[in-house]
């Protein structure tokens, strides 16, 4: 069942050819960016597997890099993965920790405290693995 | 042009008397209403589903190509890059659009976190969302070790030593995960049986889960 425009009060646009038009333009910029940076970024004849030589230097992709620091400043293996285990949960629950209706992030002051603050650390992780 | 107009419109019909065609359009393209205030950061979603397509695209591609064994996985890949038609620019897309997928699906993310889209009624937008982010990340991992270079290979024995550190059930997870105690060849036919099947396939049934609830739902309004 489509929505009709009486449903919103502040008036609607149709998606065609209105917001459509906005994804297909990003969508054009997107692929200006990759194809770009897939010349930039030629392949480079890549080291066979070794089993028998250990890479001195082995660091995961920069996605990674936060549950790879993770694991290296908590002491206990188990327990950098029950933490990690505990952050994934929280955040596929979040919208039943956090029930206040508000949506505005100014009117939200905890929430949005505890957001920056989990943003940053996630940064500054992925920073310090990349470097450390 | 009016020619043009005589076959639209006769297709139009045809299409209209067995499938309602009209009406389809209508209900889901121009008469699909959306709020006046959705700007450009509202593609973020489209743009990670954009880069989903560009992954299968070349993917498939690559796979015609690739040969899933450690002898000869990174000698295939070479083949591709150095010596089939365009084959460098599929395998550098599918390698660097990977990565941007992954930032793009947390850009989406940040987007919903802000505008807080994921509240009622959209909770479970927001747990399929994740469960897709999960899902990238999975076939990033996954995705990394099919070439068999060095860096690959031990950062597949890194990365499956952090399940195989859970309590009780680590070292059963780590010989599945594995195929064995150690990376062989049968860790490289199981994450490739896993990156170009099982996980594009769940992907595929939370992208449909998501856009489901999207379009029955709505997006979100103004604040």
């Amino acid at each position: 069942m489509a929505k009709t425009k009486e449903k919103y009060e502040e008036g609607a646009v149709p998606f065609v050819p209105v917001h459509i038009m906005k994804e297909m333009v990003a969508a054009f910029i997107f692929l200006g960016i990759l194809i770009p940076l897939a010349i930039l970024y030629p392949f480079e004849e890549p080291e066979p597997a070794n089993p028998f030589v250990t890479p001195e230097h082995i660091k995961p992709e920069w996605y990674f890099l936060v549950a790879y620091q993770i694991l290296k400043i908590v002491p206990s293996k188990a327990l950098g993965l029950v933490l990690q285990g505990i952050a994934i949960l929280a955040i596929i629950l979040l919208p039943f920790l956090d029930t206040n209706p508000e949506r505005n992030p100014r009117k939200r002051p905890l929430f949005s405290i505890i957001a920056i603050i989990s943003i940053l650390a996630y940064i500054i992780l992925t920073i310090w693995g990349k470097y450390s | 042009m009016e020619l043009i107009k005589d076959i639209n419109k006769k297709v139009l019909d045809w299409l209209d008397e067995r499938y309602d065609a009209r009406q389809w359009i209508r209900e889901n393209l121009t008469e699909k209403w959306v709020h006046k205030h959705i700007n450009w950061l509202y593609c973020f979603g489209g743009l990670s589903f954009l880069g989903f397509l560009i992954q299968i695209g070349t993917g498939i591609f690559l796979m015609m190509y690739y040969i899933p064994t450690p002898k000869d996985a990174l000698a295939s890949v070479q083949h591709i890059a150095n010596n089939v038609p365009f084959g460098w620019l599929f395998q550098r897309l599918h390698s660097i659009s990977a990565n941007v997928v992954n930032l793009l699906v947390m850009f989406h993310m940040l987007r919903v976190l802000y505008h807080g889209a994921y509240k009622k009624p959209r909770e479970f937008q927001w747990v399929s969302g994740v469960f897709l982010l999960l899902i990238t990340m999975a076939m990033s991992f996954s995705g990394y070790l099919l070439p068999w270079t060095q860096l690959s290979y031990w950062g597949a024995i890194i990365g499956t030593e952090m399940p195989g550190a859970t309590p009780f059930i680590g070292e059963w997870l780590l010989q599945l995960i594995r195929g064995g105690a150690q990376i062989t060849g049968i860790t490289l036919t199981r994450f490739y049986a896993i990156h170009v099947v099982v996980l594009p396939l769940t992907l595929i049934v939370f992208l449909g889960l998501h856009f489901w609830m999207i379009k029955k739902v709505g997006i979100s309004g103004p604040m």
